[in-house]
């Protein structure tokens, strides 16, 4: 379609009808092809008062509180361009419908990649919900490879901030500000992206330990031994049939690295936790390595939180959580990343009063975001928490760039 | 400002911090007329020491209540004029807020002032195997206040990141005020930590910032290279990189740096020496021996005509001795130097290099290069006697040049030093003006009044920033 086309009010091509999940009445969909039709659809729909949500394929369903109103989707599905890419820069440039299996293919024919777990969806819809991951420990988080990006406005402005190269301090950390942050700024059509050589060699294994106090000691150790797991988490679960308030502790980390030196790291590690005595080797080197990494990231369960919390606080937050979720007769699987300060609580089923309970029991302990639950918890106190201390200057910043409120009205912190 | 509201606001600020802690006399205001930089000096009204984030509340309301401007400072060795009083504004000097407030070793964390240095953060911590890792060269004196305004960075960002990367939340004094809890980067909402560090202190006056701490490398591997040329260097520098290797440092010297390195500390490099690459390496001990030697025969394939590495810790400094003290050094052949800060992408190196050398030719001057090769992000420093004022205007013109240049080959303005004054008009070059009115418009959000640190960051259309007479340099 033409790239500055108001179609979805005109009703010309590119607009079609269909459902999302939260809502039952079809929405017209806009699919710009340009950048700069995504801006001129948001210029179009701000002129007559429409609400819009901002999409990629929509594989991604959250964290987000439902909408307060939509009148529109805007997708940028269409944005498929890969804008630059430089292997010997190890920095990309692509629009935001790039998905992320294309851009995986492109890197590998480079021995590069972005080190990130999901395969699923686009570029834009992976920097839009702010992803995060086990191998963040290893390899940094998003916000630490986004150099740069193009975020389409609810006045038609495309606006870029800082770059393409990997150090740049010009203006205003427009997106980092963006990231995360459901379009509620703008819609991100196009970024740039710090990627990773491929390693050589990735190994990962686990070890069942008998209590979690053991397993969480062991962590510490491997974290403060230096031998830079690229993720290392504690696994506290139980399962429904289970009889008797036993959980389940292992300890899952990996290495990445030259395929000499992986092997030398592993043995390291076995010298660190070792007086940990750990229990049985579930998962030895090489076996399911990459299926176990994605499990990680891909946590199945009715209700997933994501909770923030000291390194120190780790231990008693994820017994406690785990035990409270499996008193309640419920499925669970607390993932803590002691060295990320990160804790993701899934459950099965998810009883509505229950993971109520829980995220309240969790925001004692620090932020927690309910990433996916039962529909009826969809406000966005309810998904995000209460609105943080500086939830004034969010406000001051929303009103700079969507004084209409044109975008993503009440996903985000807040209502935003 | 008429002198009597002038007189109030002092005899305020005098009220809130004691008059000890008030200076106004013109003779006690010049330390305080620059920078680290080579820009035109411009003298604040009064500078006011605050030692708590309650008396920074306070003098920053007394300023909003009077209408005058007022800027944050930290040591004075940024270098774009970023901590400059412009238009006869109040100058909070930060130095004094320099305590440590709380260490937190098994959670990786650090809360201190804004008047700390750089380099105490790391010394606090040293004893739990814990260091803070932005390094700039300034940083046993540069406050880390001051790098959260600049983003400051330093020789390991090719593998560790800049500031941002490691503040985790902040304590910030609003331009009518208020003060404000930042929060991290995991806690939900929008990302304002991010929006603060690099903002020039455009937005308000950092009062606490809580950092993240890494654990010290279990090895490092250091290594110092002497090449012919830099193109010989560039090329060791593209084959590290395609090792799949990622530094820690790896930082380029051109032959005019070698020359004054020679004369001041005698390295004795071999004779025909162009360009120095220094190399490190950490990590677990197996991967960095590992990589130590690859890192050695990479350097050996592409021409080098020494490799010299480190043995030890005293070696390592030895070999640091060479980046460091780089523009110290440069004090052999010049009475002055202006460094500039721009950034390329890593490949387009050797192109920039070419046309640093066109530029220095045209304007006939001497140009000095250190860089963090690693990143693209070059410091060109250019060499002048600030006696000669039509040298000083080549100065300027060669310093625009080298920008613009940066920005046609994809780069940036200032990877780690800030826009400042310094930097302002080009930014009309370097964003479009719908992006600059939206920053702008972001910037009118926080301080509606224009009163924090105005003049910074944002074009005026006025004439560049002159190059003036200099009374110190600082490195980068």
């Amino acid at each position: 379609m033409s790239g500055a086309s108001v179609s979805g009010v005109s009703g010309a091509s590119g607009v079609s009808a269909a459902p999302i999940e939260v809502v039952l009445s079809p929405i017209p969909i806009a699919q710009p092809a340009t950048p700069a039709g995504v801006a001129a659809e948001l210029a179009a729909a701000r002129a007559c008062g429409l609400k819009v949500l901002p999409r990629g394929l929509g594989t991604r369903r959250g964290p987000a509180a439902a909408p307060a109103k939509v009148d529109r989707i805007v997708s940028t599905a269409k944005l498929t361009k890969v804008v630059e890419y430089e292997p010997g820069d190890q920095t990309i440039t692509v629009q935001a419908g790039v998905t992320l299996a294309e851009l995986d293919a492109l890197l590998l024919r480079s021995g590069q990649c972005l080190p990130v777990q999901q395969r699923a969806g686009t570029i834009g819809g992976l920097l839009a919900t702010g992803a995060d991951g086990a191998l963040d420990l290893g390899y940094g988080r998003l916000r630490d490879r986004l150099l740069g990006c193009t975020l389409a406005l609810a006045n038609g402005a495309l606006v870029g901030g800082r770059g393409r190269v990997v150090k740049n301090v010009a203006g205003y950390d427009l997106p980092r500000l963006a990231l995360g942050s459901l379009g509620t700024l703008g819609i991100l059509v196009e970024a740039s992206l710090r990627v990773q050589p491929r390693p050589e060699a990735h190994t990962s294994l686990v070890f069942r330990f008998a209590t979690p106090d053991a397993a969480f000691a062991a962590a510490n150790a491997l974290l403060d031994g230096g031998l830079e797991p690229v993720f290392c988490d504690v696994l506290v679960s139980a399962n429904v049939p289970d009889a008797g308030p036993a959980l389940t502790t292992r300890l899952a980390f990996g290495f990445d690295g030259a395929r000499s030196v992986v092997p030398q790291l592993i043995a390291a590690a076995d010298e660190l936790i070792g007086p940990h005595k750990p229990g049985t080797l579930e998962l030895g080197a090489g076996e399911h390595d990459e299926a176990l990494r994605a499990s990680l990231d891909d946590p199945r369960g009715a209700a997933v939180l994501r909770v923030q919390a000291d390194r120190t606080e780790l231990p008693a937050l994820a017994v406690g959580l785990a035990s409270a979720a499996h008193g309640a007769g419920l499925k669970v699987r607390a993932d803590a990343r002691p060295g990320l300060g990160l804790l993701l609580l899934t459950v099965d089923p998810a009883p509505e009063p229950v993971v109520r309970a829980l995220l309240d029991s969790a925001r004692k302990a620090g932020p927690a975001v309910l990433l996916q639950g039962p529909a009826v918890l969809a406000s966005p106190d309810e998904v995000w928490g209460p609105p943080p201390p500086d939830f004034a200057l969010m406000q001051a910043i929303k009103r700079a760039l969507d004084a209409d409120s044109v975008l993503a009205a009440g996903r985000y912190v807040g209502g935003l | 400002m008429a002198a009597s509201s002038l007189h109030g606001l002092l005899a305020e600020l005098s009220r809130i911090v004691g008059r000890p802690r008030v200076l106004a006399d013109p003779a006690a205001l010049l330390v305080h007329e620059n920078d680290g930089s080579t820009l035109h000096p411009a003298a604040p009204r009064a500078v006011v020491y605050p030692m708590t984030t309650a008396e920074v509340a306070a003098i920053v309301s007394a300023c909003a209540a009077a209408g005058v401007p007022f800027v944050a400072r930290g040591a004075g060795t940024g270098l774009s004029g970023g901590a400059m009083a412009l238009e006869g504004g109040i100058v909070l000097a930060l130095n004094r807020m320099n305590r440590i407030l709380a260490v937190d070793a098994p959670n990786q964390r650090i809360v201190v002032q804004p008047g700390v240095t750089n380099l105490d953060v790391s010394r606090t911590v040293a004893e739990h195997g814990l260091y803070y890792a932005p390094d700039p060269s300034s940083q046993a004196v540069c406050t880390i206040g001051g790098n959260v305004a600049h983003n400051s960075g330093g020789p390991h960002t090719l593998k560790y990141g800049v500031t941002v990367n490691h503040v985790l939340a902040l304590e910030l004094v609003l331009p009518d005020g208020r003060v404000l809890r930042v929060g991290g980067p995991q806690r939900p909402g929008l990302d304002l930590t991010a929006l603060l560090c690099g903002s020039d202190g455009t937005l308000g006056i950092v009062t606490e910032v809580t950092l993240r701490l890494l654990r010290r490398p279990q090895a490092v591997a250091t290594l110092l290279a002497a090449f012919a040329t830099p193109d010989a260097a560039s090329r060791a520098v593209t084959a590290i990189v395609a090792t799949g290797c990622v530094p820690a440092a790896l930082e380029m010297l051109d032959a005019t740096c070698v020359e004054a390195l020679e004369a001041a500390f005698d390295f004795r490099f071999p004779p025909g020496s162009g360009a120095l690459l220094l190399v490190e390496a950490d990590g677990p001990a197996p991967v960095v021996s590992a990589q130590a030697g690859q890192l050695e025969r990479v350097c050996t394939q592409a021409g080098a005509l020494s490799v010299r590495v480190a043995r030890d810790e005293a070696e390592r400094a030895v070999l640091w001795t060479a980046r460091k003290k780089a523009f110290g050094a440069l004090g052999r052949l010049a009475r002055n130097y202006y460094t500039q800060d721009g950034v390329v992408p890593r490949t387009r190196l050797p192109e920039m290099l070419r046309r640093v050398a066109d530029i220095a030719a045209e304007h006939r001057l001497r140009i000095a290069n250190v860089f963090h090769a690693g990143d693209g992000n070059l410091h060109p420093c250019i060499l002048f006697d600030d006696r000669d004022a039509d040298e000083r205007r080549r100065v300027l013109a060669a310093g625009q040049q080298i920008l613009q240049a940066c920005l046609k080959l994809g780069g940036s303005l200032s990877g780690e030093h800030g826009i400042g004054m310094e930097k302002r008009e080009a930014m009309a070059q370097a964003f479009s003006q719908e992006s600059l009115d939206t920053m702008q418009r972001l910037r009118s959000a926080i301080d509606p009044a224009g009163l924090c640190n105005p003049k910074k960051l944002f074009p005026t259309g006025s004439a560049c920033v002159e190059v003036g007479p200099q009374r110190r340099q600082v490195a980068v």
